[in-house]
């Protein structure tokens, strides 16, 4: 087991330093010279010249690329060309926003599509599921800044229930976190209801019946943990897709998360800022992927041993 | 209610098992009457398909959704079929336990197999979580899995498939079940292992008491462990008696072909003869006897169903369900 995850996460430092190279190439190849970006226009050339130096942007890219890895690897992502603010200090403190949204949104998802998926599957055929079904179908299709604005209009506007923009109270978040959620409520349902509908029919259930057992008991304990398993990997997904994903829905309610932050320097053309941001969703997407492995094996004692020691 | 003859323990009266399909209801048991007595074990034999599992199931009320069950179950004082769920489920894995015919897949995979023994022990007589995983412990002992405390902390995809066995018949006797129901417990498992399983069976049912139902389509393992035996053929019974009666003198043109298709020491192999056709489709019944189209006796008083009797002029419990039975008509007219 501990050799597994040891092994995983070599791989995933490995991955990383792949990204940090991508992002590296990216932020060379988009156009506008970021001196003269920041700078007014009436900067004079030894002004610009000056910068350049200071910024190590007279360097060859090699030396550059080894910079910024240096600097990554001591958390430090350089300065946003307009406010000054370390990169990785804006990260960090607008992380914080982005994951209450993204927790609130994955409970949501987690809590409520899972309980739909095996309310759904074991009311099988009946009116319930096909309701449940076509609410699923309705909310993975429905684009998440037309759910935003619907829900800003009925329950902010027309009800007056939750606020419909900024962070001042926790109130603020419901209606983004359910905006966010609900792609996610009906992808997990969804996945949900088709594994527990398998494991239903398989043989251990027919013996956990045959002892005695409650039908409680054999669904949440019997059936739930084997239909756990595509569950897990969807939902381990799924939690990078909402860390990384909030963009429109911190946008559409003014949530100063890190999405937000990537649009703005994408609007500003903050090279230092965006390249922090992109970064960050890569290694959002890394981390989760490694922490859904683990995850795994810890579920299915097939996996375990087979892999582990 | 009709009180069951005394030392009966299961009395199962015309049991029907409909499965309701999109194209009307199939009947796979059709009237199916049994009985054992504590310490007994009768024997249900029959080809693939004939409806014994689906007997077995409808007596725990197992039978898969969506499903018609019909008659009578009587247990204890009571019939199982009128029971609400919360008093049946008092009994299944108690009173009533079953073993199943896929050792392979009928472990849950994610719990560990003393979970699963424990939890029956846990249900059932109320143990806390240390007592349960002694009484385990034990047995797995008693099913003679070595290293038992360890083993009790696997999973059952680290065991081979007469080891699930094993952990199966475990887990049915931990309460010392009334009655044990085995549906082809070794079907799926080698040979050696098939006689280690039965083995095993027979012990374990001298030192609990249990009644036992023990289903096969193997003459030669029903007829090394039973008392009685039941033939079922396109879910009725054909012919039942005690083991004596049935492998000495057997009625019933399907019993008689089951016995020519064992392999036997004393015979030669070219009088082995396989019965020819197939077990008709519940689907797709013939009209009167179900042997019928396979018989080579039958002509047109086949045509109608003939019941289960004591062949004519003959005392004991056998009784045969043909209107060719070999005993001659006793001259009262009726023939
Ligand atoms: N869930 C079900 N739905 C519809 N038909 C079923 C179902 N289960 C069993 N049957 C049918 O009922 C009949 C009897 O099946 P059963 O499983 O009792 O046979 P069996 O005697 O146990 O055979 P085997 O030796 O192969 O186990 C078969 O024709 C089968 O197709
Ligand atoms: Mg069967």
């Amino acid at each position: 087991m501990a050799s597994y995850i040891l092994k995983r996460l070599s791989q995933t430092f490995i991955v990383l330093l792949g990204i940090s190279l991508v992002t590296f190439i990216l932020m060379n190849v988009v156009p506008g010279d970021p001196v003269l970006l920041m700078l007014e226009k009436r900067a004079t050339p030894e002004a610009v010249e000056r910068i350049r130096r200071e910024m190590g942007l007279d360097k060859p890219k090699t030396t550059q690329y080894l910079n910024f890895v240096a600097g990554a690897a001591r958390l430090d992502l350089g300065r946003s060309y307009f406010t000054k603010e370390p990169v990785m200090t804006a990260l960090s403190r607008r992380f914080g926003v982005t994951l209450r949204l993204a927790s609130s949104a994955y409970a949501i998802a987690m809590v409520v599509g899972i309980s739909l998926g095996v309310a759904s599957a074991l009311q099988r055929g009946r009116v319930f599921d096909s309701l449940i079904r076509g609410g699923a179908v309705l909310g993975i299709s429905a684009p998440v800044f037309w759910v935003a604005i619907i829900l800003q209009m009925v329950f902010g506007l027309r009800l007056g229930l939750f606020p419909i923009s900024g962070i001042r109270s926790p109130n603020s978040f419901v209606l983004p976190a359910i905006a966010l959620g609900l792609r996610y409520v009906a992808s997990i349902s969804r996945v949900t209801r088709t594994s527990m509908l398998e494991v239903i029919g398989q043989d251990y259930i027919r013996t956990a019946r045959a002892k005695g057992l409650a039908e409680r008991v054999v669904i949440l304990k019997h059936a739930l943990k084997n239909a756990l398993i595509p569950i897990i990997t969807l939902a381990g997904t799924e939690l990078g897709n909402l860390l990384a994903g909030s963009m429109l829905t911190e946008w559409v309610f003014s949530i100063p998360g890190i999405g937000k932050l990537m649009v703005d320097s994408i609007l500003m053309r903050d090279l230092p800022m965006l390249q922090g941001t992109v970064l960050y969703v890569a290694v959002v997407f890394v981390v989760s992927n490694l922490v859904v492995d683990i995850s795994y094996a810890f579920i299915d004692p097939r996996i375990r041993y087979a892999r582990g020691d | 209610m009709s009180g069951a003859p005394s030392g009966v323990l299961l009395d199962v009266r015309d049991l029907k098992t409909s499965f309701v399909m999109r194209r009307g209801a199939v009947r796979a048991v059709d009237g199916v009457s049994l009985s054992v007595e504590r310490g007994e074990t009768l024997g249900i034999v029959g080809e693939s398909g004939c409806g014994k599992s689906v007997t077995a199931l409808s007596v725990m009320r197992l039978v898969a959704e969506p499903c018609r069950v019909e008659g009578e179950i009587l247990y204890g004082g009571a019939d199982l079929l009128k029971l609400s769920m919360t008093e049946m489920r008092k009994i299944r894995g108690n009173k009533i336990a079953m073993i199943f015919q896929e050792p392979m897949t009928s472990l849950n995979p994610v719990l560990t197999v003393g979970t699963q023994i424990s939890e029956v022990l846990r249900l059932h007589e109320g143990l806390g979580r240390r007592e349960a995983m002694e009484r385990t412990v034990g047995m797995l002992a008693s099913v003679h899995i070595p290293m038992p405390d360890k083993r009790a902390r696997e999973y059952p995809h680290q065991m081979s498939g007469g080891m699930r066995q094993r952990v199966m018949i475990a887990m049915a006797l931990c309460c010392r079940p009334d009655v044990l129901i085995c549906d082809e417990p070794t079907t799926a498992l080698d040979v050696t292992i098939q006689a280690q399983i039965i083995s095993l069976i027979e012990e374990l049912k001298s030192l609990t008491g249990s009644a036992v139902i023990m289903i096969t389509h193997d003459l030669g393992v029903i007829s090394e462990i039973s008392d009685r035996i039941a033939v079922m053929y396109a879910g009725r019974i054909v012919e039942e008696g005690t083991k004596m009666e049935l492998l000495t003198d057997p009625l019933h043109p399907y019993t008689v072909g089951l016995l020519n298709a064992v392999p036997r020491i004393d015979r030669d192999l070219a009088e082995l003869r396989v019965i020819p056709g197939m077990v008709p489709n519940p689907a797709l019944m013939p009209e009167g006897c179900g042997f019928r189209p396979r018989c080579g006796h039958a002509d047109r008083v086949c045509l109608r169903m003939p019941e289960l009797l004591p062949p004519d002029g003959r005392r004991g419990q056998h009784r045969v369900r043909c209107w060719k039975r070999r005993a001659e008509p006793s001259g009262d007219g009726s023939a």
